[in-house]
């Protein structure tokens, strides 16, 4: 590994990653394959972890239940029948296992980069990562890619091919749209009928409403939620300093505006809504990461597995109390 | 200095477009396309009062280089250098077509179609060439652009004209005119054609319609008008059904009359007399009515329109046909009432004309008829007569008789052979089923009215019988049957001829007789031996005197007597394309028969109505309108200035010190640009600044 592509950095917000190298997201996205990006982040992550992916957190008991008559024989343990001379169905791997779904935004706005990447690279490649990291896992992925309406999905399975799939639906071109996030995440609560793990992927450049109506859908009906609002740096910052038409690149709408002039008033109203956004996020026991553009992915996986670990502390507390009482 | 379009001038206007944008002009470079405005509020448009202050150049460049465009479109030119330069000769070919057809006779238009035209020779510009042309129904120039005439002759010459009494054709004399101006084509003469004419309705523009008018030649029109509207008088053919003449008289659009009088009348001591009691006849303004009138006891000339304020066209001219006499002679052993016969069938196939009358003659084959041949044009031999008196039939062939022989029997056929072709080889035909005519000379005298696809079909004339000739020596065979045999040959002997036929007509031969084919051929036997009867003695002016008599010597002299009481001579070649120039009565003498002709105005002539100018445009006629003097002034001086702004050229200049300035302006803004970029902000970001 050449030391350009090393990203050493302790963490600014306070998250508790360990410090170490990190690949630089810049030199990463030069890789043009996604599985191999994805791969590149997932196995740097794992060797810096030196924990073995096949026993993970999802990772269930697997139980036997007798078989009675009218039960697909398919799914008849044979080797248990050889050893037992008893029928035994096996339960389904993905009822024990996690079923993530990965939700894409492809929308207009994810197309802006301030770097040599756009916002939308970034997101891919997050996905991409974390859905190579669950298929390690034998954990069930799937995708839904949107704008203002479902652009692809993918339902979760794990199965040969299955990630390729979920690659390949994501190296699709985008459309270019609005964003919209309460069709995409509705129609998404009808399609996951299954509890499951819900990782958002955007830049939720829209207003706090519309993810007031939307988000619920999802944690009302038991699915873990896990955002990642993608922040490129221009964004958060405004760097400009000639006053210039500004085209919004989902509306099209040009706005006169100097940044000088503009720049106090922006970054107010966008700390405000990020407040905003965290602020829903913990009302709604959503995990809310902001993730710069810039930052390395393996944050986005570390931030995900704090999620996760949180949450199973967050079960297992619930759970002791439960026993406790 | 003057300017040749000056109205471009308002393009000065344009120089305030830089100032303004110079002062309206906003700092932002370019655009940057951003992820969402949410988070964004428009700042205040600001005016930078720098760029007025640093770019003044700029500024002084872009009005400097509009300005000199301004002034190149406007075309400017020194007005000082305007004696050095010849004077254009920017001038008109004018070619006056005047109408001198008979229409123009009518009352006052001739003199108002005089005082036109030489009004515009006296209007027409000195270096405006002109020509002066009539026409009727031909072209005449009178004065041409190539003489070397100034306008005085051509003053005289149009003093000289009079109308004629001959039909327009205007189509043909405008294409004409026409194509004069365009055959030596100048640039600096306009070509013109100024049509003095009553434009009246039978002026025949047909050939209009099938030719181009020509590009650039515009037609100026003008119009003379008679004092009144007036009603004409035209001769009808004659209706068998009815007895007497057939007139139409049709009264003008714009006619005051609506009552006139229609009565004979005859010349005498150089005045008309009316003669018989007038009809009476009612005909609104616009109309016609057709009016039937029988010819009285006592000779007349012709008939007169009384009451109409205008003269012409109330006066035609007839001729009474005289019904002749034709003699022709049957010879045979028929009866006229036996059907299966041939004579019956020639008596009922002659039909008599108003011009003529047949006196047909019957003598049996051994009759002694031999004498009185020479009292006959045609004789029909239906039968072979005995051996003596044959030499009088060839005697009297010879000296110019026409002979019909109709070889019923191959016996006949061999008579006829033994007297005028011993070589002639004649068989009884074998018919298998029937035989047809198949190969008609359709050039042949008899078989020429034929000569039309509606006439054409005999294939339904069946024959049974008929005789083989072969060896028929200098015979011209006339028609064949469908073996190839002849079966109708002319054969010449002296100075008469003799149509031989191998068949016959009576039933027990053929179907002919009863097919409709019999009547024309026997009237074509009438026009083969030179019988040309039946003609109308009547015609119009500028069509040639019918003959209506026999041509039995055409080295005999004619006598014309004319309506002036001129005598004139013409041999018949002469006499038959000589054009009739006068309506009126003609006298045609010939040996000692008399004729007289009654010449009348064409029909067209007569139709007297005005027609519209645009119709003209319809048929493609450029029409344009005369030019006058301040106009022309103003044309003159617009050449002249064309002329100088054409030499000098200075909007060349202009336009090149214009992109030369142009081209200061583009380095001196790039430079301004580069200190700019070089001076000012830089943005990281990904934008399309512009």
């Amino acid at each position: 590994m050449t030391p350009g592509l090393l990203h050493t950095r302790v963490s600014a917000s306070g998250r508790g990653m360990p410090s170490g190298a990190a690949l630089d997201p810049q030199a990463l996205m030069k890789i043009k394959n996604l599985e191999l990006r994805a791969r590149t982040v997932v196995e740097g992550f794992l060797s810096g972890l030196h924990r073995s992916p096949y026993h993970g957190f999802s990772v269930e008991f697997t139980e036997y239940r007798q078989y009675s008559p009218g039960d697909d024989v398919r799914y008849l343990d044979w080797k248990l029948y050889a050893r037992s001379d008893r029928y035994f169905l096996k339960r389904f791997e993905d009822e024990t296992n996690l079923r993530c779904y990965l939700l894409v935004d492809v929308s207009e706005s994810m197309q802006y980069g301030s770097l040599s990447y756009t916002k939308a690279d970034y997101a891919r490649t997050a996905a991409a990562t974390l859905a190579f990291f669950l298929s390690l896992q034998r954990d069930a992925v799937g995708i839904m890619t949107f704008d203002e309406q479902v652009d692809q999905y993918i339902p979760p399975r794990f199965r040969p091919g299955h990630l390729h799939r979920v690659l390949a639906s994501l190296e699709k071109p985008p459309r270019g749209a609005k964003t919209d996030l309460v069709g995409p995440i509705e129609q998404l609560a009808r399609l996951a009928s299954k509890r499951g793990l819900v990782v958002l992927i955007s830049d939720l450049l829209a207003p706090v409403d519309m993810l007031q109506r939307s988000l619920p859908y999802l944690s009302t009906r038991g699915h873990e939620v896990i955002i990642f609002r993608l922040v490129d740096p221009a964004e958060r910052r405004l760097p400009f300093s000639s006053a210039s038409i500004f085209i919004d690149m989902e509306s099209g709408r040009q706005l006169y505006v100097d940044p000088q002039v503009a720049r106090e008033e922006y970054l107010r109203r966008f700390e405000a809504h990020s407040k905003a956004l965290a602020q829903l996020s913990a009302q709604l026991g959503i995990d809310y990461w902001e993730m710069p553009t810039d930052a390395p992915l393996e944050w986005a996986l570390f931030d995900f597995l704090q999620a996760r670990l949180r949450r199973g502390r967050l079960v297992r507390r619930r759970g002791d109390a439960k026993g406790g009482s | 200095m003057g300017f040749l379009a000056p109205w471009f001038a308002a393009a000065f206007a344009a120089l305030a477009v830089p100032v303004l944008l110079h002062l309206v002009r906003r700092t932002p470079r370019g655009q940057v396309r951003f992820s969402s405005l949410m988070f964004l509020s428009p700042s205040p448009p600001r005016l930078t009062r720098r760029s007025r202050l640093e770019h003044w150049w700029l500024l002084l460049l872009r009005l400097v280089a509009l300005s000199l465009i301004a002034v190149a479109f406007t075309r400017p030119f020194w007005r000082e250098r305007a004696e050095v330069v010849s004077e254009p000769t920017a001038a008109h070919r004018v070619l006056l077509l005047l109408d001198t057809s008979a229409s123009m006779r009518r009352e006052g238009v001739w003199e108002e179609a005089l005082r036109q035209a030489r009004q515009l020779l006296d209007s027409l510009p000195a270096h405006d060439q002109a020509a002066l042309w009539t026409f009727d129904k031909t072209v005449r120039p009178v004065v041409d652009f190539d003489a070397a005439a100034g306008r005085d002759v051509l003053r005289a010459e149009l003093e000289q004209l009079r109308p004629t009494w001959q039909n327009t054709d205007l189509g043909t004399a405008l294409l004409e005119a026409a194509e004069r101006l365009t055959v030596d084509e100048s640039p600096y003469y306009q070509p013109r054609i100024v049509l003095i004419s009553d434009l009246q309705e039978g002026c025949r523009l047909e050939s209009l319609r099938s030719a181009s008018w020509p590009h650039g030649v515009q037609l100026v029109l003008r119009r003379v008008a008679p004092r009144s509207g007036q009603a004409s008088l035209q001769l009808l053919p004659p209706d068998s059904q009815q007895k007497g003449f057939r007139f139409r008289i049709r009264n003008d659009r714009a006619s005051q009359q609506e009552v006139f009088r229609l009565s004979w009348f005859r010349r005498q001591d150089g005045q008309r007399l009316t003669v018989g009691t007038p009809q009476s006849v009612y005909v609104p303004p616009g109309q016609s009515r057709i009016v039937t009138l029988a010819l009285p006891d006592s000779p007349v000339e012709g008939a007169e329109l009384h009451g109409d304020t205008d003269p012409f066209a109330d006066v035609v001219y007839i001729a009474p046909i005289a019904q002749r006499t034709v003699p022709v002679l049957f010879i045979g052993n028929d009866n006229d009432g036996d059907p299966n016969g041939l004579l019956f069938y020639v008596v009922r196939g002659l039909v008599e004309t108003p011009g003529r009358r047949i006196q047909l003659d019957h003598q049996n084959l051994d009759q002694a008829w031999q004498e009185s041949l020479h009292n006959y044009r045609l004789v029909v031999l239906g039968g072979s007569p005995p051996a003596e008196s044959w030499k009088a039939i060839a005697d009297w062939v010879e000296q110019g008789g026409a002979l019909l022989m109709v070889c019923r029997t191959v016996a006949d056929a061999q008579a006829w052979a033994g007297q005028f072709l011993p070589d002639l080889d004649v068989a009884e035909g074998s018919v298998a089923d029937y035989l047809l005519w198949s190969d008609v000379d359709f050039s042949h005298p008899i078989f020429a009215p034929l000569d039309d696809p509606r006439y054409r079909d005999f294939t339904k004339i069946r024959f049974w019988k008929y005789r083989r000739l072969q060896r028929t020596g200098e015979g011209q065979v006339v028609v064949r049957f469908d073996n190839g045999d002849p079966a109708l040959l002319e054969y010449r002997h002296g100075e008469g001829r003799m149509l031989l036929l191998a068949s016959s007509w009576q039933p027990s031969d053929s179907q002919w007789a009863v097919s409709t084919k019999w009547v024309p051929f026997l009237e074509g036997c009438l026009e083969w031996c030179g019988i040309r009867l039946g003609a109308s003695p009547v015609t119009s002016v500028g069509m040639p005197l019918p003959v209506t008599w026999s041509i039995d010597d055409p080295r005999e002299r004619i006598v014309v007597q004319t309506p002036g009481d001129e005598t004139l001579t013409y041999s018949l070649n002469d006499f038959l394309q000589e054009e009739t120039t006068v309506p009126g009565l003609y006298r045609v003498r010939y040996r000692d028969q008399e004729q007289l002709v009654g010449v009348n105005l064409d029909a067209g002539e007569i139709r007297t109505d005005a027609v519209d100018p645009t119709v003209l445009e319809q048929l493609g006629v450029q029409l344009g309108s005369e030019p006058d003097a301040m106009r022309q002034e103003s044309a003159r001086r617009q050449a002249r200035d064309q002329e100088l702004e054409k030499r000098q050229r200075l909007w060349q200049w202009l336009l090149a010190s214009a992109v030369a300035v142009l081209f200061l302006e583009t380095w001196l803004a790039g430079r301004l640009m580069r200190n700019a970029g070089k001076s000012g902000p830089h943005d990281s970001t990904r934008s399309d600044n512009g």
